[in-house]
């Protein structure tokens, strides 16, 4: 390495291989699931509603129990403390549905055994007793039922009305964009060990690990500094590890509080698919009012998001309040609404 | 019989027993050896971060093949050699050269799927594939990326594919191919664990007698199918009949007639075989799956599993094959087509297995084409997939449509010929008239259903415009490829 004349190395306009390149070619940077596992890692397996609309009536776990294996069966009954995991505590996202299923694929309770197979089996045979509720899966049937997770929020400047009105040409339409999924290569993984006097270590693979101990302290009514939380590295995350790692987290470090074991939860892609999401698909009805050379005037939008019912789903802002354009050249009015959608 | 199975690891011989059947080469690797390097993604054969490379003696020397380890059962691996991202290093820890141009190129990120990357590229040096950008696309079509956008990564390709200079993995291939020639060859094996039992013949008589033994058994060739049953279905067969060990099966035999493909070879193999007769099915082989699964996957397995959106059979059957069924001592023949008789089932009998495919010669003056229509160029399942296969007879005013075998997959619950459409258009003249209105016939013969694929409008407004395709490239003897890879060529009157 040729150094400059103050004996530094030059960092600008030079390559570097990053700091793990030499160990991923190699399979030797350690990724959760590459750890080794402490004797007696229980694996938990994730049950999932299949309705995306229910009441629960019942959960009968008591055959399951006696299954070889099993360990424990986690419910909402087993969460200690708060019994949400919404990152801005808004109450609505809880670690398993208490009485109400508000999307397919919402964890309802969990099995903690010797492997995944005996986890994943023992969980078809625990008997939950479903009301099936019609659910809201399209953004037409949530706008048609002024089904709203938050109010419509509205971004106004200049006159849009004005401006519409008096334009020489005017269109109007829609488009709509799909729902996406982050799809990180390594899936959600948390992997908890139970430490002395109720504390726990979270190994997670998440984008927000701080968020993370503090959610998972509520959750297991535990002051913040009894979790902690380590991240090596992730197997990508894209966004799809800031808010969705919690809840894995939370039933990995409630598994291993409860059983005092070391537990973990991995989901296999299919599962992963299901339970996470938060790309959402947005249906955009715009009226924008022109000259002739094309020039916008004015526009109006009407943004509306299939969302999950939680508030922390909120768009992030970016799509709506990105769309007023070059400033004061148009007169934007943006509408935005959040449907909530069973079906997601 | 033996009761184990034997394999060689990164250069250390192995023998097992009493193991789960179904127990997959990934999870053997990450949970009981430790070998954690090698990633699990997607545990369906799809995104590539749990390859690994599986060599066999040939001949003189060693094949390499880059295979999906998710869905690839353990027992499958008797007779030859794994190697996995660990074994690649030198002795004194220098990276190998595929190793260091993925640093180099900052082909790593997140560092995932890299492992993946790493082992397909090290098959690709192996079999000295071309530093061309298609070669490259080709090679690591069945490997995901996430984070890089892959530009960095055939940059590393690139580099590396170049007349490779000796690397430290080439002195150890003397050691390999030692321990291969020490483990037990042509012999069967049983293995029974926990009430599962795993059974691979030696012989197609072997096959026979132990099919009438156990008819209940599951068939399994690459397991690129049947892998899925365990991974994504959570299903585990009791009886697992591997056709792997049979050479009878594996056979690629050209005949007067045309080709015949024994039942057990697999996609790769077959694929120059296929080629040679019909020059078309070169682009579906190269959109089939992607190298991980043509190197696992077979054309009988294809055939045998019943699905409606296989890439083989409806180009199979507008070719004309012929299935051949074999039970005990008894073999029957039938058109490929009648071998599909609804959805979910197929015209095998109890104890009954596919043992080969006999592909005949082009008929003089007729054209194949095949078409697959997908969301994805590579390593995707086809919304549709459409094969023509018209004889013309030369007319004053032009080509007379002699005969007309045209096929579809993805259009009803079997690959289905469209019967309706092929009388239409024997004995019409080959010209644009001809051709509309066979769109219009086409149509009719097909109720395809909606699925996340493709919609049924969808499919059936794309089965009329592959008609039409196929007019065009046919009146103006010239392909038309409008997307995807290779140069654009536009349609020209």
């Amino acid at each position: 390495m040729k150094l400059d004349d103050a004996g530094v190395a030059p960092r600008v306009h030079a390559s570097w291989a990053h700091d793990s390149s030499a160990k991923q070619v190699c399979g030797e940077a350690i990724y959760i699931d590459d750890l080794p596992e402490p004797e007696g890692t229980l694996q938990v397996y994730v049950a999932q509603s299949p309705h995306p609309h229910a009441r629960i009536r019942r959960i009968d776990a008591s055959k399951i129990l006696a299954e070889r294996g099993v360990v424990a069966v986690l419910t909402a009954a087993d969460v200690p403390g708060e019994h949400d995991i919404s990152c801005i505590r808004a109450g609505d996202e809880p670690v398993f549905a208490r009485d109400l299923v508000e999307y397919a694929g919402q964890a309802v309770f969990a099995v903690a055994a010797p492997t995944i197979d005996i986890a994943r089996s023992a969980a078809r045979k625990v008997i939950v007793d479903y009301e099936p509720l019609e659910p809201i899966l399209t953004i037409a049937q949530a706008m048609q039922k002024r089904s709203f997770v938050l109010p419509p929020r509205v971004v106004r400047r200049g006159d849009p009305e004005k401006a519409l009105a008096s334009a020489p040409q005017r269109l109007q339409g829609s488009i709509t964009t799909g729902g996406q999924d982050h799809f990180y290569l390594e899936g959600q993984i948390s992997l908890a060990i139970p430490k002395e006097d109720g504390d726990v270590l979270i190994y997670c693979s998440t984008q927000n690990p701080s968020e993370i101990q503090h959610i998972c302290a509520r959750v297991l009514a535990v002051p913040d500094a009894a979790v902690a939380v380590e991240v090596r590295r992730m197997g990508g995350g894209f966004g799809g590890k800031e808010t969705q790692a919690t809840q894995f987290a939370a039933i990995a470090a409630l598994a291993a509080t409860k059983t005092g074991r070391a537990s973990k939860v991995r989901l296999d892609r299919d599962d992963d698919m299901r339970m996470t999401g938060k790309r959402h698909a947005f249906e955009i009805d715009y009226d924008v009012g022109f000259d002739d050379s094309g020039r916008i005037l004015g526009v109006k939008f009407v943004q509306k998001e299939d969302v999950t019912p939680r508030a922390a789903d909120r768009p992030n802002g970016s799509g709506r309040d990105s769309c007023p354009g070059p400033r004061d050249t148009w007169n934007p009015l943006n509408g935005g609404s959040l449907c909530p959608g069973h079906g997601l | 019989m033996r009761n184990t199975i034997e394999f060689v690891l990164n250069g250390q011989p192995r023998r097992l027993s009493a193991f789960d059947p179904t127990l997959t080469v990934l999870r053997h690797l990450r949970e009981s050896e430790r070998l954690v390097g090698t990633k699990e993604g997607c545990a369906e054969g799809d995104c590539g971060a749990c390859t690994a490379v599986v060599a066999e003696l040939d001949g003189e020397g060693l094949s390499y093949r880059a295979v999906n380890t998710c869905i690839q059962f353990l027992a499958t691996l008797d007779g030859k050699a794994l190697i996995t991202v660990e074994q690649l290093r030198g002795d004194d820890r220098e990276l190998h050269p595929v190793q260091q141009a993925l640093v180099d190129a900052h082909g790593s990120q997140c560092g995932f799927c890299t492992p993946g990357f790493v082992m397909s590229l090290f098959a690709g040096v192996q079999n000295a594939v071309a530093p061309k950008r298609q070669d490259i696309d080709d090679l690591l079509a069945g490997n995901l990326c996430r984070c890089t956008g892959y530009t960095p990564i055939i940059n590393a390709a690139t580099k590396v594919l170049e007349p490779a200079a000796e690397n430290a993995f080439r002195a150890r291939e003397t050691h390999i191919m030692g321990l291969l020639s020490q483990l037990p060859a042509n012999d069967s094996i049983k293995l029974e664990n926990e009430g599962r039992t795993f059974i691979a013949p030696a012989t197609l008589q072997e096959l026979s007698e132990t099919l009438i033994e156990y008819p209940q058994a599951t068939l399994l060739a690459g397991g690129t199918d049947v892998g899925l049953f365990v991974t994504k279905k959570h299903i585990k067969p009791d009886v697992l009949v591997y056709i792997g060990k049979i050479q009878a099966l594996s056979e690629i035999a050209p005949c007067d007639e045309g080709v015949r493909i024994g039942a057990g070879a697999t996609l790769d193999r077959a694929w120059p075989a296929l080629v040679a007769l019909y020059p078309a099915m070169n682009e579906i082989l190269r959109r089939f799956g992607a190298v991980q699964v043509r190197n696992a996957g077979t054309v009988g397995g294809n055939i045998a599993n019943g699905s409606p959106i296989g890439d083989m059979p409806p180009a199979l059957i507008a070719a004309g094959a012929t299935l051949r069924l074999r039970r005990g001592d008894q073999t029957r023949d039938l058109p490929l087509e009648e071998f599909f008789l609804a959805y979910g089932k197929q015209d095998r009998l109890r104890s009954e297995f596919v043992e080969s495919v006999l592909v005949p010669r082009p008929a003089r003056d007729s054209l194949l084409k095949v078409y697959k229509v997908s969301k994805r160029l590579d390593q995707d399942i086809s919304a549709v997939c459409g094969a023509f296969n018209l004889t013309f007879e030369p007319a004053r005013g032009g080509p007379v449509v002699k005969d007309a075998r045209i096929c579809f997959g993805g259009m009803a619950g079997t690959p289905l010929r469209a019967d309706v459409c092929e009388t239409f258009l024997r004995n019409k003249p080959w010209n644009e008239a001809t051709a509309s209105a066979a769109q219009e016939v086409l149509r009719g013969c097909y109720e395809p259903m909606s699925d996340w694929r493709a919609s049924a409008r969808y499919r059936n407004q794309v089965a009329g415009n592959l008609l039409m395709k196929y007019f065009l490239e046919t009146a103006t003897q010239r392909p038309i490829n409008l997307a995807g890879r290779g140069e654009r060529v536009p349609y020209e009157a």
